[in-house]
Parts: C-alpha cells; sequence; structure tokens
C-alpha cells in the first residue's frame, strides 16, 4: 500500500496503461515538456518520447478531430482539456463525430478526454465549471468522474482501454487536497459501479466527485447528533449505477442529491428523475437537491464561497430532509 | 433620514412564511427602539416582532392578517440619519436585477441568470409545508403491508413535519403495537407460509400457475354465486338400450364414440333455447341473455389440472356433430393442443364426475355463467315403473344454479325439461335411424 494524492494516482494509472498498451498517446496544451497545468504529466514525454506525448497548438477542435481518427486507426489517444470548461469548444466533435461513430460505420472510437474540472479554488467563471450534465446528455459517450485515489486510477486505467469513447472528469481541487493509501497494483474495475462510502440508514446522500468529501463531512457532524446518513458515490455518471442507486433509496426511504454543478437540467436532475420513476413507493420524503445556483461561477472567494456548495450546506438540507 | 426595511424575522428551521396577526403601531407613529411593532403568527408559535431601532413608521406593505415570506420586507422605519447604534441601517432592496449590462435597454428583462427560491441552500425552508393529513408513498406501503387501516394510521403520533406521521414513527408503532391487534392476515390464518415454514409437516409442493388459477376461480366463484344444488333422476335404460345395440355403427359412421356426455349436450343444448336466464350471464349488475348456446365441458388432465373446453353453437350442431366437436376437444385438451378459442365464450358448463363413479356433487358454477349441470355415473337400481318394482339404468343430474338470478322453480323447471327430453330421446334424435 502506498499513500498517494488523487493526482498522483491518476497520473500513475496514465503511466501504467501507456507502459502496457504502446497504442496509447497523449496530447493537449502545454502537457510536453511543461508536463500540463496542473503537472499531470511531468517526466512522461522524456519517458515515453516526444511521438508519445506531446503539444498541440490552442484548439480543442483540432485535438478532438485528430483524436477520433487516431483512434478509429489503431491508437488509443488520451487528450487533455487544460479545463474541462474549454471542452465546450470542442463539443461537434464528442457530439456529432466521436459519440455516433460507432452506431454509424461499426468502428469504435477508444478515446479518452481528461477534463480537470471543479471550483473552489478562486479560478473563476472559465476555470472552475462542472459540465459533466452536457456530457453525459451526449449519446455514445462515457462518463467517468472518481472522488479517491484508488478509484481515480483504476477508472483511469480501465478508461483508457474502454472502447468508447470516455470523458474522464478530474476534480481539480482533490488533485492536491485528498490522500488514501491505495494497492501497490492496479485493480481491474467495472465502469459503472457506484459505491456506499458511509453507511447509514436516515438518509442518502447521491454525490460525486468533490461533493462526496463535502457530503462525508456533513454526515459526520450529524453522526455526533445521533443520525447516521449514507453518502454514495456514483463514480460513474454514464453509465451510472441505477440498481444501487434504487438500492440506497430502500435502505433509507430519504434521498440528498449533491453535486457541485448548475442546478437546472443537473445531474441531480437524473437521479431525481430516476429515484421518482423507480422508486417513489420508496419514498418518505420529497427528493432533494443541494447543487451550485444557475448563475457563472464567481471569481470573488466570498462569492465563489457561497456559489459551491459545502458540507454547511449538505448538513442544513440534510437535517430538513430528516426532519420531514 | 434613511429607510430601512422590516423583515419577517426568521421563526424556526422549518418555517417558510409568517402571518402578520397585529400591527402595534401605525404609519406615521414614533417607535422606540425594542418597542413591540407588530406581533406574528406561524403554524408553530407566535412572536412579538421588536423595532431594531428608535425611528417612525414610515410605511406598512403587509396588513394585518397578510402572509410574508421570511425575510420579505413587512414595512419600512424611518431613521435619523446615525441610527441606534447595533442596527445597521441598510437600504431595503431593490428589485433583483444583479447586473444591468449597458446595452440593455430600460425595462427589459436581461437575465443574467435566474435564482429560484431555495438555489443558496441557505438553510431556507425548500420542501413543501405538510399538515398531518399528508402520508408519504412509503408510509402509505408500510401501512398497507401491515394491514393498518387509514384510521389506524390517522391515530399515531407523528414527529414529522405538520406532526406528519413518518416511517419512523410507523416503525416505531408496528413494534409497539398491543399482540391483540394483530393484522388481518394473521388473524384470518391467510398469511402465506415459506417452504421453509412448513417442509417438517412434509413434501411441499408448490401450486403450479394453472393450479392457482383454478383455486382462485373456484373461491372467487364460490364468494361471487349463491349456488344452489338440485337433483333429478332420470331413466336412461332406453339410452343405455339404445347404445348398446348401435355403439358399433355409430362409431363406424361417426369416427367417435357415442358417449353419455354428448347425448347431455345434446339434450342441454336444445333445453337451454327455452331458458335464457339459464344461459346467461352476470355482468356488474346485468344480466346478460346470451344469443348462443355454448356448453363448456370440465375436462379432467394427467397433471391433475382441470380445463373447460366449449362447444360452440351445441343448440345448432346434430348429435354426431357433438359428438365428434367433443372427441376432437378432449383430444386437444389431452395433448395440451388446445387453443384459446377453444375454451373461450362459453355460456353453461356441464361436468361428467360420473365417469369416475359419483352418483352426485355440488359443482361449482364456471364465472360468469350462472349455472352448471353435473352428471353422475349411469348406474342400475330398482325403481318403480307402472306400480312394479323393475330394474332401470339411472342417471343423477345434479344441477348447480346462482340463487342470484335464478329462482328454485325456475331451476326445477329446467331441470325437469332435462329429464323429460332425456327420457323421450329417440334414434333419430341421436342420428340412429339409419345405420
Amino acid at each position: 500500500m502506498l499513500e498517494m494524492t488523487y493526482l498522483e494516482a491518476i497520473r500513475q494509472g496514465l503511466r501504467a496503461v501507456m507502459k502496457a498498451h504502446p497504442e496509447v498517446v497523449l496530447y493537449g496544451e502545454d502537457i510536453g515538456q511543461f508536463g500540463g497545468a496542473f503537472k499531470m504529466t511531468l517526466g512522461f514525454q522524456e519517458e515515453f518520447g516526444e511521438d508519445r506525448c506531446f503539444d498541440t497548438p490552442i484548439s480543442e477542435s483540432a485535438i478532438f478531430g485528430t483524436a477520433i481518427g487516431m483512434a478509429t486507426q489503431g491508437l488509443k489517444p488520451v487528450v487533455e482539456l487544460q479545463f474541462a470548461d474549454f471542452g465546450t469548444n470542442s463539443l461537434h466533435h464528442l457530439l456529432n463525430n466521436a459519440g455516433t461513430h460507432y452506431y454509424r460505420t461499426g468502428f469504435p472510437v477508444p478515446m479518452t478526454v481528461r477534463a480537470p474540472c471543479g471550483g473552489g479554488l478562486g479560478g473563476g467563471p472559465f476555470h472552475s465549471e462542472e459540465l459533466e450534465a452536457i456530457f453525459c446528455h451526449m449519446p455514445g459517450l462515457k462518463v467517468v468522474y472518481p472522488a479517491f485515489p484508488s478509484d481515480a486510477r483504476n477508472l483511469m486505467y480501465a478508461s483508457v482501454l474502454d472502447p468508447n469513447p470516455v470523458i474522464f472528469l478530474e476534480n481539480k481541487l482533490l488533485y492536491r487536497h485528498v490522500k488514501e493509501l491505495v494497492p501497490n497494483e492496479i485493480e481491474p474495475v467495472r465502469i459503472g459501479a457506484a459505491r456506499i462510502v458511509r453507511p447509514g440508514q436516515e438518509a442518502v446522500v447521491l454525490t460525486y466527485g468533490a461533493m462526496v468529501h463535502e457530503s462525508i463531512r456533513a454526515a459526520t457532524r450529524l453522526a455526533a447528533q445521533g443520525y447516521e446518513v449514507m453518502v454514495v458515490d456514483m463514480r460513474t455518471l454514464k453509465p451510472y449505477d441505477e440498481d444501487a442507486v434504487i438500492a440506497a433509496v430502500a435502505a433509507t426511504n430519504r434521498v440528498l442529491v449533491v453535486h457541485e454543478g448548475w442546478r437546472t437540467c443537473g445531474f441531480g436532475a437524473e437521479l431525481s428523475a430516476l429515484v421518482a420513476e423507480r422508486a417513489f413507493h420508496l419514498l418518505d420524503a420529497p427528493v432533494m437537491r443541494v447543487t451550485a445556483p444557475d448563475i457563472p461561477v464567481p471569481f470573488a472567494p466570498e462569492l465563489e464561497a457561497a456559489y459551491r456548495p459545502n458540507a454547511d450546506k449538505i448538513e442544513r438540507a440534510l437535517v430538513e430532509l430528516i426532519e420531514y | 433620514m434613511k429607510t430601512i426595511p422590516i423583515l419577517m424575522p426568521q421563526m424556526g428551521q422549518s418555517v417558510a412564511e409568517g402571518t402578520i396577526t397585529k400591527w402595534c403601531k401605525q404609519v406615521g407613529d414614533a417607535v422606540a427602539a425594542d418597542e413591540v411593532l407588530m406581533e406574528v403568527e406561524s403554524d408553530k408559535i407566535t412572536v412579538e416582532v421588536e423595532s431594531p431601532v428608535a425611528g417612525r413608521l414610515a410605511a406598512i406593505m403587509k396588513g394585518e392578517g397578510a402572509r410574508a415570506k421570511i425575510g420579505e420586507v413587512v414595512a419600512t422605519l424611518e431613521v435619523e440619519g446615525g441610527a441606534a447604534a447595533g442596527a445597521e441601517p441598510v437600504e431595503p432592496p431593490k428589485e433583483t436585477r444583479a447586473n444591468q449590462p449597458h446595452a440593455a435597454s430600460r425595462g427589459e428583462q436581461v437575465m443574467v441568470s435566474v435564482i429560484n427560491e431555495g438555489d443558496d441552500n441557505g438553510g431556507g425552508p425548500r420542501l413543501p409545508e405538510l399538515t398531518r393529513d399528508w402520508l408519504s408513498p412509503f408510509v402509505l406501503r408500510l401501512a398497507m403491508i401491515n394491514n393498518i387501516s387509514l384510521k389506524e394510521l390517522q391515530e399515531i403520533r407523528g414527529s414529522g413535519q405538520g406532526g406528519r406521521v413518518t416511517k419512523n414513527d410507523l416503525l416505531q408503532y408496528l413494534a409497539q403495537r398491543p399482540v391483540g391487534a394483530t393484522n388481518l392476515a394473521q388473524a384470518t390464518g391467510k398469511q402465506k407460509p415459506t417452504p421453509r415454514d412448513i417442509e417438517h409437516l412434509g413434501q411441499v409442493v408448490p401450486m403450479t400457475s394453472i393450479r392457482r388459477t383454478i383455486a382462485d376461480h373456484m373461491v372467487q366463484s364460490i364468494h361471487t354465486s349463491a349456488h344452489v344444488t338440485m337433483v333429478h333422476a332420470v331413466d336412461v335404460t332406453h339410452i343405455v338400450a339404445l347404445r348398446e345395440r348401435m355403439k358399433a355403427a355409430f362409431e363406424k359412421r361417426y369416427g367417435v364414440k357415442m358417449t353419455y356426455t354428448a347425448v347431455m349436450i345434446y339434450v342441454t343444448s336444445r333445453v337451454l333455447r327455452d331458458f335464457p336466464t339459464v344461459n346467461a350471464s352476470v355482468l356488474g349488475d346485468n344480466l346478460v341473455l346470451r344469443k348462443d348456446v355454448n356448453i363448456g365441458c370440465a375436462v379432467a388432465l394427467q397433471d391433475e389440472s382441470l380445463v373447460v373446453p366449449v362447444v360452440k353453437n351445441a343448440d345448432k350442431l346434430s348429435f354426431p356433430e357433438i359428438a365428434q366437436e367433443l372427441d376432437r376437444l378432449i383430444r386437444a385438451a389431452r395433448s395440451k393442443q388446445l387453443t384459446r378459442a377453444d375454451v373461450e365464450g362459453g355460456t353453461f358448463s356441464m361436468s361428467n364426475f360420473g365417469a369416475f363413479g359419483s352418483l352426485l356433487g355440488t359443482p361449482i358454477i364456471y364465472q360468469p355463467q350462472v349455472a352448471i349441470l353435473g352428471m353422475g355415473a349411469v348406474f342400475e337400481a330398482p325403481a318403480v315403473v307402472n306400480h312394479k318394482v323393475e330394474v332401470r339404468s339411472q342417471l343423477y343430474l345434479s344441477f348447480s344454479f346462482d340463487h342470484r338470478v335464478i329462482d328454485g322453480a325456475m331451476g326445477g323447471r329446467f331441470l325437469n325439461a332435462i329429464q323429460t327430453r332425456t327420457e323421450s330421446l329417440e334414434e333419430k334424435d341421436l342420428g340412429c335411424e339409419k345405420l
């Protein structure tokens, strides 16, 4: 077992899959010699050569278009969006080319998009966004969003080898803030499985990404008041683990959905709809959501703190839900 | 001079709004700091709201009896420039149009953002307010599973919002429920035991789906119709003799055996035309006098299940045709080749339990029909004929009818007609005159 950060875990997953599979290539803005905006790929160019880890012009559209081409020709490209926010420049390639390619031609597109996302670092409106709902809305893509180093490493490895285009969301705040003892060996994992990260029976928090940690914090505080709250880390948003959600509702009968992204048409709306459709008879209270409001991510630290969901807000919502 | 707003105060975590029950000051009145301005009532408490500073009541936006959301401005107070210590004079909030880009013309709604109520998750109540009457889907389900009536549910003390009964309240109640108040299923012994519970009693054979269907239908029928059974003894000596004489020729001519069941279907189909009330179905509150005479005939199968194929339009078929159709249906039933059409549309049913030696029985009506005729075994017995005791072949007919729609007199007349017609059967009726 090794203690490592979320960032280090992703790096190890990437390095391992590059070593084992020569068809894996990495590219993106400044990821070569500079090692990436977050130093994720520092040393990769030296280790794997300029053919397998290189810089690109500042054009997300070009990065994605070429990746789709490479993927159809036998490579497994892993491209980096310096910030997930810039992914909107490449939506046409994702939606209409990558997402539809297998459906149209029968040829898969095994590409992976690494997308650092999320706020809490004072990044302002263009460097803090949570765009998972947009990616999840598109047919043909998988969307992975780990919250812990071990999951991040295993899912990184699995995403690169997956035959589908995979959006791999990395929460920037977690890069250096979350550490975990991780087994020496990478374990094979299934994309699409949620995990109960905290048991409880009074209510369940369905969440992912950085909010898993805020939710655990809130649940820990409530435990001191005698309320045991379950926290489920979705880990994968598409496909997502419907049965785990229903099982959690069956065990608790009260549901709080938490995510860092915007409220309207957010991923929480999907989870809420699922619960309403499949578990209506199991509900003892309406489904609640704690999300960001529908406004651009504020730049001022005080405003961003007010904008972003956190343990306090989650705790308040849980109290209301439990007292309902 | 500055104006400060008076807001509807927070009166507890789950309270969304309050009602102003009384204004203690009128517009224009001078108000001292900490002097009571108004009384506010939520569904939980009544509070007096004091003025934060000294000043003059400038305006009242919410009059007595009006409701206001927590944080909503209900009045404004005019205060002197440097207001009292501890009270921060603030501007009343302007209409929320946070950012007005310069390009926007006046009055045009520019959507920089939409902030829905509760979006900030700042502790304001966001779930709908409840009353005691509200029962969650899960509580209703739990109550149903445990046979808790709505009345009983309403008597449980609720700890949820507005006093509603929560899941935990109900679970606690169920755990403490008095032993006398066992649920209906237990009281009537209908609670379904699992095979594990009963395997010590002997071999456990789960019912097949067809057996469960039969079981359900039988019980449903018993609970639906007012069953009455009448029995007539019919002298069939001449039919027995006829059959002995003709059966070989009949089979040779028509390819099927001449059976007593076919004989009784033939007779019954003719009599039913004169008794429309017996050839009927009860559908809702209506008695439907069926235009066709389709006679179902119970057939026991090897696997101990039961099917009732139907001889359609039996009243329009000759006796040999009835015998042939019955033979086809029985063969199809035994080889599991009956079609849906073969078992649908029955208007009356017959059961030949005499095949197993029984003399009489009390057959159960096949819903939604209103009557069924049971045939016993043909047997020889002493009978009085013309004041002399003779050995005669006899057949007991057991007629069960639904007393909801058929009275005893009608049942008796029907059975009498069957008897008369049977006893007067001739060769030509049975297609034997030219054999």
